[in-house]
């Protein structure tokens, strides 16, 4: 698969297709994996795909807004890739997807205690609500050959979590965030690493007027961590990793999980699954639930 | 900063409620604020003036009145600071009386309601930014849309003022119902004679253009531009060619039911649909004609001394520009199959109102003669019956139609005259006669005409001998009826056309739940809707008789003609405003924006050294609903009047 990858990579650049590829190579761990961004043809042979390639590369492509980019994404990348086309962050001609078929990617924190006995890889939770599937737009599909290598086991129900804690009464639900939230050290992470987070000026960093408390306090912390689920509602395709990118562990996918759940009972709709589709948020249709309207 | 507070006591509408006097003596602690007082009414010209003065003597340079809601007097407000010297939009209303002292009976919370609703106002005004009036121009030309005698008469009206009118009517000809009627209540002049006049002055007039045959498409814009879609469906006879003689449709060889008589005539393929229609230029009916159904036939092309006939015609697309939009698209019947009982459908003798105008009418299918559909012979014993959907909640319409009453009246009178030996029978709930000279009609139509009228219900009609078997009740006297009736005439509510709704829609005017256009006010603004620019006349509002869209045509005109006289337009500057450095440029504003208000524009981007996209706001267009600033996840969007700043500081406030 990864010749492959390296094959179609090269002749991008060659051939001048993209001025740019953006991949995985292995990290200097020679376990893990680092974003590589190349201009050279003869360098896409650092170029590496297995299960470690966690991150969502489709989060740097703003960065080179005008520039020929090529991507290699999984479905989930591809989901967020298709949420900014929608909202006009990128134009289709300037990106080529080299889209490459997915058996789940493993979970960073879960590595550190993998046994040999485990029956199952660390596979990322996130995984497990996912059908290792073909990214829903790609330009070119690197599929998996020959034997297919282990994929994580699927939850029956995809929201399963969510339903668990949806049972929680108000005040088990409050006290849980606010312990979760109060470790939050508003250092931004989970912004940086969101391919959707990408507002020239974020309402956090706003001062006339001041939307939140920048104080590392509850008010300041619940205030920031709520809005930004809010500004997901409708958009989160759910890659995970402003959860993996938290460093004091704050479970981010539990709450846009949640959104992702409303929204889909609601509205019946999923986000990034065709750039065709109009953002849930800003549009109306007349068919819309409205039996909050009393 | 100098505020100036000034309490109203609106009479006692808010002093009994409120304690005015500790409000302003509350309001003048508040920081910034550097004089408050009372008034008993601050919107009189003495209140005015004492503002006036206040504002001159204290120096102040922002004002927070508190007194109604902003809704009734804010643009006199407005205009007052105006006068003082001191910009409209730094004037701020708190809404003491609506808000507070109409809804509440304790006076010591009351009053510390409306301490805590200044408060409020003076942390928006603080915020607030000098505004100035934005002023767009106007299109001279108003689009009528209907043409029947609401869209006539406004039509008419329009160009007498010499201006520009288009009249836009989906039928081939202008005339509407009224066109179909025989006699009009209760003078009983014939309603050609006095509709026709003024149909022939409407196509003399230079000023009046009309899109017969022609459907609305779209709408875009706001008063004073409107840009209107309108879709010319093809009529396959050339209007320019065509003299009207009617070589074509004497010829035609296809018969079909005419739905102007309500399908108890017959007309041709080609057609007009009633001899003085205007314009009096045929039209083919593609679907039962036989060049367009097999390809045969083709007379008319061949007869038409002018060459008129187009076969090839397609429908037409046209943009057309327009200051103001007249709404006159009328009614139509109440579809009463859902009266099992009264047979309509079932029997052909059941027929509605709108039939017997057709069969009264001299020039109508039947020549004038009162018969039985079901077998042609004159019918003697007739009867009426009232409120066929009107009034009838559980089945039917929760409002009265207003005219049955009268238009049955009238049937009764027209069958006497056209039959002396016919009896009518009117079954009726109430008779609602509230015009000029029409109760004395339905009191002449009893007394001299022998309509015989039954207060009550009729719980069943059934055939029997060829008879109609009408039974009912007399309520007055307690008695069953059973009448052997000729014919039943149903007199049917008045509703809503049914693509009504989506006329709103493209319109951006509201409209109930019976799907009739809703006015800006119910009594104060009749025509108006509460979109600038449009207008509305006739019974697309609610059903009316003639004299009242009339009225309401002539109404709707001065609206119209009071926008196009002017040079340009005053408009309020509480529009959308875009941050170009925070925009992103996703455009969710765009989608979220009801009146295509928001473009995409490029922009030079110092910071990434590139251009990019990002939305830009058409001052003209936007009408300060605030749907984009709350789409924008950024806040790149504000509303000017209502920015983010002014309505955090309210709450902060709070």
């Amino acid at each position: 698969m990864i010749d492959r990858i390296k094959k179609k990579a090269e002749e991008l650049l060659r051939t001048k297709q993209v001025d740019l590829i953006i991949g995985y190579k292995r990290a200097p761990d020679g376990v893990s994996v680092a974003p590589v961004f190349i201009d050279k043809a003869e360098e896409t042979k650092e170029l590496i795909w297995d299960t470690y390639c966690v991150y969502n590369l489709s989060n740097y492509l703003k960065d080179f807004r005008g520039r020929k980019i090529g991507i290699i994404a999984k479905a989930c990348d591809a989901r967020s890739i298709i949420v900014l086309l929608q909202e006009n962050q990128l134009k289709r001609k300037d990106i080529f997807i080299i889209g490459v078929e997915c058996s789940g990617i493993v979970d960073e924190k879960k590595l550190l205690s993998i046994s040999p006995q485990t029956s199952e890889l660390g596979f990322d939770e996130r995984c497990r609500s996912c059908k290792p599937s073909k990214p829903p737009i790609y330009d070119v599909l690197i599929v998996q050959e020959g034997q297919r290598p282990q994929a994580p086991r699927l939850e029956k129900d995809p929201y399963g979590s969510v339903r668990k804690s949806e049972a929680k009464s108000i005040s088990e639900k409050f006290k849980l965030w606010q312990e979760e939230f109060s470790r939050c050290i508003r250092c931004y992470a989970c912004r940086q690493i969101c391919p959707l987070c990408y507002c020239p000026r974020c309402v956090a960093d706003q001062t006339q007027p001041s939307w939140l408390s920048r104080a590392h306090s509850f008010r300041g912390n619940f205030t920031w961590n709520v809005t930004r689920a809010m500004h997901l509602a409708g958009r989160c395709i759910d890659c995970g990793e402003c959860e993996r990118a938290c460093p004091v562990g704050i479970p981010l996918r539990d709450i846009n999980k949640k959104i992702e759940k409303d929204v889909k009972e609601l509205f019946n709709y999923e986000a990034g699954l065709s750039a065709e589709q109009k953002a849930l948020l800003s549009c109306f249709d007349k068919n819309d639930p409205e039996d909050f309207i009393r | 900063m100098k505020i100036g507070v000034f309490v109203c006591h609106c009479g006692t509408n808010i002093a009994a409620t409120v304690d005015v006097e500790r409000v302003s003596q509350e309001a003048a602690k508040e920081p910034r604020v550097k004089f408050s007082t009372t008034y008993r009414y601050m919107c009189s010209d003495p209140g005015q003036n004492l503002i006036k003065e206040a504002v001159k003597k204290h120096h102040l340079d922002r004002i927070v009145i508190a007194s109604c809601s902003p809704s009734l007097h804010e643009k006199t407000f407005r205009k007052c600071a105006e006068k003082a010297g001191v910009n409209p939009y730094l004037m701020e209303m708190a809404n003491i009386r609506e808000h507070c002292s109409w809804v509440h009976q304790d006076r010591v919370e009351a009053t510390a309601k409306a301490i805590e609703l200044i408060r409020l106002a003076l942390a928006k005004v603080s915020r607030n930014k000098p505004l100035e009036y934005l002023y767009i121009p106007i299109e001279k030309k108003v689009l009528i849309i209907g043409g029947g005698i609401a869209g006539i008469q406004s039509a008419i009206d329009i160009a007498f003022a010499n201006y520009p009118a288009v009249i836009l009517e989906r039928e081939p000809s202008i005339g509407g119902r009224m066109a179909r009627f025989d006699k009009t209540f209760p003078t009983l002049d014939c309603a050609a004679c006095i509709l026709t006049p003024k149909m022939v002055t409407v196509s003399q007039s230079k000023h009046v253009t009309m899109h017969t045959y022609s459907e609305i498409e779209g709408v875009k814009g706001h008063v004073g531009d409107f840009t209107v879609t309108i879709r010319k469906k093809a009529r396959s006879v050339d209007i320019n060619k065509c003299t009207g003689c009617g070589a074509c449709y004497n010829k035609c060889p296809v018969r079909v039911p005419s739905e102007f008589d309500m399908g108890l005539g017959k007309r041709t393929a080609i057609y007009i649909p009633f001899p003085q229609a205007v314009p009096n230029v045929p039209v083919i009916d593609r679907q039962n004609c036989l060049w367009f159904t097999k390809q045969k036939c083709g007379i008319c092309k061949k007869i038409c001394p002018f060459e008129a006939i187009d076969y090839d015609m397609q429908d037409e697309i046209i943009e057309e520009k327009f200051g103001a939009i007249i709404v006159a698209s009328g009614f139509t019947q109440f579809n009463h199959a859902v009266y099992g009982e009264y047979g309509y459908g079932k029997y052909k003798d059941a027929i509605t109102g709108l039939h017997f105008e057709r069969m009264a009418n001299s020039s109508g299918p039947t020549g004038g003669k009162i018969i039985r559909p079901s077998d042609g012979k004159e019918a003697r014993d007739v009867v009426f019956i009232q409120c066929v959907g009107s009034r009838d909640e559980q089945k039917g319409l929760s409002y009265c139609s207003r005219l049955c009453c009268m238009y049955t009246a009238k049937h009764a009178l027209l069958l006497k005259e056209h039959n002396k030996d016919a009896q009518a029978y009117v079954f009726y709930i109430d008779i609602r006669a509230a015009g000029k000279n029409y109760e004395e009609f339905v009191k002449k139509v009893q007394d001299e005409y022998g309509a015989v009228y039954l207060r009550g219900r009729v719980s069943r009609i059934f055939e029997k001998s060829g008879k109609l078997i009408v039974r009912g009740a007399d309520t007055l006297s307690g008695a069953q009826i059973e009448i052997k009736a000729d014919l039943v005439v149903l007199a049917t509510g008045l509703v809503a056309q049914p693509d009504a709704p989506g006329l709103a829609r493209m319109l951006h005017i509201p409209y109930d739940r019976n799907n009739l256009f809703t006015e800006a006010h119910p009594k104060l603004a009749p025509v108006e809707t509460i979109t600038s620019g449009v207008f509305l006349t006739g019974a697309c509002q609610s059903p009316k008789d003639i004299p009242d869209t009339v009225a309401t045509a002539s109404a709707a005109s001065v609206k119209a003609l009071g926008l196009m006289v002017q040079d340009r337009l005053q408009r309020e500057p509480l529009v959308a405003k875009v941050d170009a450095k925070t925009c992103s440029g996703c455009f969710a504003c765009i989608q979220a924006c009801s009146f295509t208000a928001i473009e995409e524009e490029e922009i030079e981007d110092k910071r990434l050294k590139k251009k990019r996209l990002i939305a830009k706001v058409l001052e003209g267009v936007c009408t300060g609903c605030g749907n984009c600033t709350a789409v924008c996840r950024m806040s790149a969007i504000d509303l000017e009047g209502f920015s983010n700043r002014q309505i955090m500081e309210e709450i902060e406030a709070l």
